[in-house]
């Protein structure tokens, strides 16, 4: 399968603050990739990197096996954090922007996501529109690139349940025809939690933890014991009560004599790694 | 993308190519009012102040000024509303990245922007110019032109001046505003960082050409020379030797001339005693003052260019 | 329009995963007769458009059920149905089915609840169909 996204050591030092370090992991072509973390785990940064808007400290991005170097690649649209629009311009405007900014543009692809929900009407202007409504613009401007690869900055923020479910099936039918990756962030996992195949786990400017959601969920079991016990587990993290522990860990396929085991889901996955990252310092 | 850099500033070109209609209109009917308000008599030869000619004249002069202003204030407005928010507009509200994530390179993208606010400013103050030029020359020696090509209203609305400091000013609330990342911000700095280019063009444009030198009677009075547009830049007095005698050292050896009933052949007399032989008075001739104006344009050009420069590598490393 | 057919519904709280979960709507609604040979699944582009999930997971499903010998995938063409589930015996008018419809207006008649009913009926089921306590 062809690799989309490669990611070396990457690092990203804002002034003060060290946002990324030692990032590596790969997406492969066609993969719908939840970047999950809490704010301020270095989301947007990643993004930004790998779309070329920002140089990393130190590392590598490739994109289709070509180094990111301070531009977007062709095969790349973001939808950058808070959907930054032209609030004085058109959505026909706004169309004809992309169109004046890509050699490679679609109008037919941007009409087609335009009026794949309810129509939007071209000659509003784009700071008059819904929230969500704002978001399937957004989408046709990113969409209408062609892009191979489109990263999410937060796209689902403030949005209703409604336009959120609407959101995403405007992405997930480029993904289905066009065979598009999709790298999509959110603080909140459940957002994400039907659309994406991958996972990828970022805290504290580190990758917790990257793969497709059916391996990672199937090497890793929650088990529940005794308190005083020991289990011959690799533990990611354990909460104890008085008389019972409850934890994460990698592996078993079958119980620990003397304990319960059941198939971790997604969201006791996330907490369990969350926490076990915060207990590291 | 030329369309689209036109839409995302039109409302400051718009506003700048009305002003600049407005103010070519008013010239040239304020150049009719110039010639049938005024006989044609008064124009001419050397500055006429006859009662007739001043009642005739009005307050046109000060009407002059306030246009001749404006078109020094041009550049500044340029830099302020044009220049400034290009790319902090952008940068405050965060829409560069949808720019920045495009096919099109950064540079590219600002080349073009730049072309189109440059454009529209440059046409607009050079119609400006070429208009008050027009009324201005009608006007004939009762006009700002009097003053000389030196002065220092005269000398920044003609010529290559406006334009110059036009793309200056462009250029220069470009890069602020780049740096800057916010619109208010980057249009105070932007004023205030002009003024003190302004200023010191106004300071050193004189240096840019040698001076020459005139001498005439030690005890000046009558003779002094009338030299037509010449920019007076030192005087004093010339020794025996050659050598030149500033005003201070003069009245302190002409301490005793002063006399209640000296005539001007006794002043003349007394400072040749002194040691003073003439009086020198080193000027600007009108005719040099081209060589100071391409100096200056190409001094302003080489800033607008280095801010050029600099807007691309700040825009560069925006994230 | 052909993907009019069937729409999935995921519920996102019942643990069991999406693609499991489409797969079992279309062998459900194979075992009714609202899916039939020759009939084809909608296409993975036509669930994402009305149901937010992940077109893969759509294919996924799609796969499993091929495996199963359900339906077949004709390239460039979509996903079509190969065999037929429903029987008789499933239908809206099988005696079997109005016997457990009558069986039901009595648990009402004795005034059951929904729980009490599921109780009794996976209760029931498991005796004559074990499934070796699968948790619930």
């Amino acid at each position: 399968m062809t690799t989309v996204v490669q990611v070396e050591d990457l690092g990203k030092r804002y002034r003060r603050t060290q946002a990324l370090s030692g990032c590596a992991f790969e997406l492969p072509e066609g993969s719908v990739t939840a970047l999950v973390g809490p704010n301020g785990a270095g989301k947007s940064t990643l993004l930004s990197l790998i779309a070329g808007l920002a140089l990393p400290t130190s590392g590598r991005v490739r994109v289709y096996g070509a180094q990111v170097l301070g531009r977007t690649p062709p095969q790349v649209s973001l939808l950058a954090q808070g959907r930054p629009m032209v609030r004085g311009l058109t959505v026909a405007e706004t169309m004809r922007m992309g169109a004046a900014l890509n050699p490679h543009w679609s109008q037919r692809r941007a009409d087609e996501v335009l009026d794949l929900l309810s129509p939007v009407d071209r000659d509003k202007k784009v700071g008059e529109l819904s929230a969500g409504t704002r978001t399937q613009v957004a989408l046709a401007f990113c969409l209408g690139r062609l892009p191979r690869l489109v990263l999410l900055d937060e796209p689902l923020a403030d949005l209703d349940p409604l336009a959120r479910d609407e959101a995403l099936r405007v992405l997930m039918t480029d993904v289905a025809e066009r065979g598009t990756t999709a790298i999509i962030s959110s603080h909140l996992l459940t957002d994400l939690n039907d659309v994406c195949d991958h996972l990828l786990l970022l805290d504290k400017g580190r990758v917790q933890l990257c793969g497709e959601i059916d391996d990672v969920l199937a090497d890793h079991s929650v088990l529940t014991g005794p308190a005083d016990s020991e289990v011959d587990a690799h533990v990611v993290s354990a909460s104890h009560t008085e008389r019972q522990t409850t934890m994460l860990a990698r592996g078993p396929a079958t119980a620990p004599a003397g304990w319960l085991r059941a198939d971790a889901d997604l969201e006791t996955l996330v907490k369990g790694y969350l926490r076990a990252s915060r207990d590291k310092r | 993308m030329i369309w689209l850099a036109w839409r995302l500033q039109r409302a400051q070109t718009w506003a700048l190519l009305g002003l600049a209609v407005v103010v070519v209109v008013a010239a040239l009917v304020l150049r009719g009012v110039t010639l049938s308000q005024v006989d044609p008599s008064c124009l001419v030869g050397n500055i006429n102040y006859s009662m007739p000619c001043t009642r005739q004249w009005g307050s046109l002069g000060a009407v002059m000024t306030y246009f001749q202003l404006l078109l020094v204030a041009m550049p500044f407005a340029i830099g302020l509303f044009c220049g400034a928010p290009l790319f902090a507009r952008e940068l405050e509200q965060g829409t560069h990245v949808l720019a920045f994530t495009q096919s099109v390179s950064r540079t590219r993208w600002m080349l073009v922007k730049a072309a189109v606010a440059v454009v529209p400013a440059l046409l607009s103050v050079l119609a400006m110019q070429v208009a008050l030029s027009y009324w201005f020359r009608a006007a004939g020696s009762l006009g700002p032109y009097r003053y000389g090509p030196w002065s220092e209203f005269n000398f920044p609305t003609s010529h290559l001046a406006p334009a110059a400091f036009t793309l200056a000013g462009l250029a220069t609330g470009m890069l602020i505003g780049a740096i800057a990342r916010k619109t208010l911000l980057a249009m105070v700095i932007t004023v205030g960082l002009f003024l003190g280019v302004w200023f010191a063009a106004l300071g050193t444009r004189e240096l840019y050409v040698s001076t020459e030198r005139v001498t005439y009677s030690a005890y000046g009075g009558g003779d002094y020379p009338r030299i037509m547009g010449a920019q007076p830049i030192d005087s004093g007095y010339v020794n025996a030797d050659g050598a030149t005698v500033s005003h201070l050292e003069a009245s302190a050896l002409t301490a005793d001339c002063s006399g209640a009933d000296r005539t001007q052949e006794d002043y003349t007399a007394c400072y040749r005693d002194n040691g003073l032989v003439a009086s020198y008075l080193d000027y600007l001739p009108a005719a040099k003052a081209k060589t100071a104006h391409l100096i200056e344009a190409a001094l302003l050009l080489a800033l607008a260019a280095a801010c050029v420069a600099g807007t691309a590598r700040t825009l560069r490393r925006v994230a | 329009m052909l993907g009019g057919v069937i729409e999935f519904r995921i519920d996102r709280r019942s643990g069991v995963s999406t693609y499991v979960q489409i797969a079992q709507q279309v062998k459900q609604a194979m075992r009714m007769g609202l899916l039939g040979p020759g009939d084809q699944l909608p296409t993975a582009r036509e669930v994402v458009e009305t149901t937010a999930v992940n077109p893969n997971t759509v294919l996924k499903a799609y796969r499993e059920l091929e495996r199963e010998g359900l339906v077949e995938g004709r390239r460039g063409q979509g996903t079509f149905v190969t065999r037929s589930l429903a029987t008789d015996a499933t239908s809206r008018e099988a005696p079997l089915r109005r016997a457990l419809s009558s069986w039901m207006d009595q648990a009402g008649g004795a005034g059951l609840g929904v729980e009490e009913v599921d109780t009794l009926y996976l209760d029931v089921r498991e005796e004559h169909y074990p499934t070796g306590g699968s948790p619930s």
